[in-house]
């Protein structure tokens, strides 16, 4: 106890330094070192303790604190909350959007949640969304929404493979409601079935581009004068061993997806989309080196001989698909995209990546092969949480250039 | 000027008001073998501590002393006195296996028959309940993860007995085993609802509990059952500072021994999630006032196991967050994997991850920077190592008994794991300080002690060691030498020993030939003559 003996001495002198500081002197005489001096151990920390007890006073957490601790009393960071920012997509090419969100979680688990955001690129989009408790233990869900998104420039630069690198830009404003389930029957297999209403309004774009109008003809962009109304349905079935969907280190998955629209306005756009997803995820060294390969197929087709609409149709380019060219810069009916992401642990919550894209669209499934494969390449690093990555910050470098790519997802821990 | 002078005024008059007249170095009552709280805590309030804000806090921060000094709640002999933090069990000697088997208390668990569930524990990622059993007895009851049968339960068993023989307050744990039909939903039950709200519990609730546990081939679930601690929740205790609250509570709790030990015991058994939310202080009732004793909880992620499944491969070795390790690893392509990725585990899953062969202490990390730990000397490390060291083989062998691992050959492994980590903590923190102990002087002078580490057997005796013998003037702390002794563990004293009742003297013990640089530091005793005989009254390894 001679340490405490030490810095007891300390304090009382710096304790009554202040109190003469504050008083002008006439605290001393009311300072427990005024007390005579201990006479033992016990009495010193004893005179110690009374000293505290004079002084004592309630903790007050600083406003971070307070912050944390709001936060992680309703529910943590992932909760839903009556106010809070959001930071949603709209649709790729939107740039950063903010907005804000109002939800209420039910004690059952149901959730309902407004949210309206804004780009810095003019896109808008409110959206009042559903999603149901777990339901039949945890193997059935259902949820819902009616979304309005206004898309201002949306670059088109023609349909098919080799089309030059001159952009156009429409507007596409979209008005949804649907319903959706999902159902895991076992473990690894999830199906999910949805429906609902689209209308799409198609127009010029806003920006100082072109507009499709004026660069395009409807038969090289089909459904350039079109407002169409669709009943969209879609099924999909999944055999997915992946920890999480947003992030994981091991595991596959297998995706088919069946989508059918139905003009509901009497035009010719009646059409149907298949999509097949396949990635696996190799993890070397219990996941210091993860080795991603993953393909995708879109395909559509007219029904009854009507047409695919140009801004529907499967696109390349942007953040996630064909990461080395601007959003949108290959379209057609078809469209295959092959991925070779090589990560590497650089802390637990960031991941290096150096990733390799090739993809090509084409008017018939025929098209669609290895050769004339548009690539690139690049590198970057990956912020996650243990089941969703939160930033991505890569470089991707094509023919056409190199770019910088932002990608926020909201967090989900 | 004007200013200065009055400040230089005021310092005098500071001076000269409140510098106490000098204590002795020693007291009558020195070593105390207790520290009483004295005032009364009824009015500490209950508070919560953030964890994201906690472990940024630690992350990034520095909280607490920025000097590392001598931990401040040791009496003069360097010893860890009794306190509401800490009590001496095993260091005292004496404890049988039958004790560390017992734990706190004679509880065993709930009685037989059916258990009401009172509360469930929400969507929370590790399924539990609180219930009563047919006595009214209310528990804490937690489950392992599905497919990992036996990890975590075992380890909380094991570890908070360990714990709990190593000094620390915790509550007592047992394993118990029910079937989905001896739980009873109790009328007015409830449980936290998604929305973070309580709400009424039902019986599906407790099916979603379980269908997130993992359940025995007969039907059955493991569990670990806690009783609830004595007394009134208060919140956890942090690792820097002190509670403001708190009257007793004087001492910054980094320089706390107590808790800078916890380094030597967390290593020991892998307990890397040592932080604030898994601490409580509880207001309790001692001697005609209210006190708060401070107490460790939640031991699930120990030895091989995170709780919710096994440990990280991390765990143990790296921080959460590392900046340095991180600048090196991003640009190296995943080329110079770090060491602990590379570590084997034992095959049995109840074991997890832990073992024995890539344990290094001196470079053990806990998930999150710990204040306390951080600041953990030389001599602190020294004490705890010393402290583990008295936990025999039987000790270890009794502690994972009360796990009632069902594969004797896995419970044996994880004995030898623990033993050899003991060893591994021996063999660094004994030889790392001049390891003299047991310092005695006979009412005829004859000086006797002894070396830690060669005790241990983890390093060879010194060649000799010397001994410089002074008068020692409690009043100023004056020392006048008397002379210089060299020999082995048992020394004579030099002639011009003071021999009348209540003199003192100083001896600085050091073995200035042996390899180990650290022992020719000398240890620093004081004893006192009184009618008995000499007293040891101070003892100190490190200024």
């Amino acid at each position: 106890m001679r340490n405490v003996l030490s810095s007891i001495a300390k304090r009382r002198v710096l304790a009554a330094a202040l109190a003469i500081a504050l008083t002008g002197g006439s605290a001393a005489a009311q300072t427990p070192d005024s007390s005579p001096p201990a006479d033992s151990r016990g009495n010193e920390i004893q005179q110690e303790q009374a000293a505290k007890a004079a002084a004592q006073h309630a903790y007050v957490p600083n406003i971070a604190e307070r912050t944390f601790l709001s936060i992680e009393d309703h529910g943590g960071f992932g909760a839903v909350r009556p106010l809070s920012p959001a930071f949603v997509g709209i649709k790729a090419g939107s740039g950063l959007a903010l907005g804000v969100a109002s939800g209420r979680q039910f004690s059952e688990g149901d959730v309902l949640q407004a949210t309206a955001a804004y780009s810095i690129r003019n896109y808008k989009m409110v959206e009042g969304a559903y999603r149901s408790r777990p339901l039949a233990g945890d193997r059935l869900s259902f949820s819902g929404r009616v979304r309005w998104q206004d898309a201002t420039a949306v670059a088109f630069y023609g349909l098919g493979p080799a089309t030059p690198h001159t952009r156009a830009d429409y507007r596409e404003r979209k008005t949804e409601a649907s319903v959706q389930a999902r159902l895991d029957p076992v473990r690894f297999i999830e199906l999910t079935g949805g429906t609902g209403y689209e209308h799409f309004n198609i127009g010029p774009g806003t920006s100082n581009r072109s507009s499709v109008g004026e660069l395009f003809t409807p038969v090289q962009a089909p459904g350039l004068e079109a407002d169409p109304t669709f009943l969209h349905s879609v099924v999909s079935a999944a055999f997915d061993t992946r920890a999480s969907p947003g992030y994981s280190r091991s595991g596959t998955l297998l995706r088919g997806l069946f989508h059918d629209y139905r003009d509901r306005n009497g035009g010719p756009y009646s059409f149907q989309a298949r999509e097949a997803i396949a990635q696996q995820l190799v993890p070397i060294l219990h996941g210091n080196w993860v080795l991603d390969f993953e393909a995708h197929l879109w395909t559509t087709k007219g029904v009854g001989g009507d047409t695919v609409p140009y801004f529907l149709m499967p696109t390349l380019g942007g953040g996630t698909f064909l990461r080395g060219f601007g959003n949108y810069r290959f379209r057609d009916r078809n469209a295959l995209l092959l991925t070779g992401e090589y990560r590497w642990y650089v802390q637990e919550y960031v991941d290096g990546v150096i990733f390799y894209d090739a993809g090509k669209v084409a008017p018939t499934l025929g098209g669609i092969d290895l050769s004339g494969l548009e690539h690139d390449y690049g590198a970057g690093v990956n912020f996650h949480s243990t089941v969703s990555t939160v930033l991505r910050i890569q470089v991707a470098r094509s023919r056409e250039g190199t770019r910088l790519i932002l990608g926020f997802s909201p967090p989900a821990f | 000027m004007k200013t200065r002078l009055l400040l230089a005024g005021l310092g005098l008059v500071v001076l000269s008001a409140v510098v106490p007249a000098a204590s002795p170095r020693f007291y009558d009552d020195d070593p105390i073998t207790r520290v009483a709280d004295t005032q009364d805590a009824s009015h500490v309030k209950p508070w919560e501590i953030s964890l994201a804000y906690d472990s940024l806090l630690n992350l990034f921060g520095h909280p607490g002393d920025p000097a590392t000094v001598r931990a401040a709640d040791i009496n003069t002999i360097d010893q860890l006195p009794d306190s509401s933090w800490f009590t001496n069990r095993l260091g005292l000697g004496g404890l049988t296996a039958d004790d560390m088997r017992r734990g706190v208390d004679d509880d065993t668990g709930p009685a037989p028959g059916p258990w009401t569930v009172r509360t469930g524990k929400g969507n929370g990622v590790s399924p539990g309940f609180t219930i009563t059993d047919v006595r009214g007895r209310r528990y804490f009851v937690k489950f392992d993860p599905p497919g990992w049968d036996e990890l975590a339960t075992g380890a909380e068993v094991a570890v908070t007995r360990y714990y709990h023989a190593l000094g620390y307050f915790v509550p007592q744990t047992n394993i118990a085993y029910v079937r989905r039909t001896d739980l009873v939903l109790a009328r007015g039950a409830t449980t936290t609802g998604a929305d973070g709200k309580g709400r009424p519990m039902r019986v599906s609730d407790i099916d979603a509990n379980l269908s997130r546990a993992a359940r025995e081939k007969d039907g059955r679930y493991r569990a670990i059952v806690s009783e609830a601690l004595p007394g009134t929740p208060l919140g956890g205790f942090r690792y820097a500072g002190t509670r403001p609250d708190d009257p007793n509570d004087v001492i910054p709790h980094e320089n706390r021994r107590a808790l800078r030990a916890l380094r030597v015991f967390g290593a020991w058994v892998d307990h890397v999630d040592a932080k604030a939310i898994n601490s409580l202080d509880t207001l309790v009732e001692r001697d005609g006032k209210s006190i708060v004793r401070h107490q460790l909880l939640d031991f699930g992620s120990t030895l091989g196991s995170a709780g919710v499944g096994p440990r990280d491969r991390r765990d143990g070795y790296e921080y959460l967050v590392d900046v340095s390790a991180s600048l090196k690893a991003l640009p190296a392509f995943g080329f110079a994997p770090r060491p602990w990725m590379l570590y084997r585990y034992p095959d049995y899953r109840l074991i997890g991850r832990f073992n024995a062969t890539s344990f290094d202490p001196e470079t053990w990390q806990p998930r999150v920077p710990n204040p306390a730990f951080l600041r953990a000397r030389p001599d602190d490390l020294f004490w705890g190592a010393r402290l583990l060291m008295r936990m025999s083989d039987d000790l270890i062998r009794a502690g994972v008994d009360a796990a009632h691992y069902t594969n004797e050959r896995a419970a044996a492994d994880l004995i030898k794991i623990l033993i050899e980590r003991r060893d591994k903590i021996g063999r660094a923190w004994l030889p790392a300080v001049n390891p003299v102990v047991d310092v005695a002087l006979s009412g005829d002078g004859v000086l006797t002690f002894q070396n830690a580490a060669v005790q241990a057997g983890f390093a060879q005796a010194p060649p000799a060691y010397t001994v410089v013998w002074s008068a020692f003037d409690n009043a100023t702390g004056e020392t006048r030498r008397i002379g210089e002794t060299t020999g082995g563990l048992r020394m004579q004293a030099p002639s011009g020993v003071p021999a009348a009742a209540g003199a003192y003297v100083q001896l600085e013990i050091s073995a200035p030939q042996a390899p180990q640089k650290t022992w020719s530091v000398p240890v620093h005793a004081w004893f006192h003559r009184t009618g008995d005989g000499w007293k040891l009254v101070g003892f100190e390894r490190l200024p």
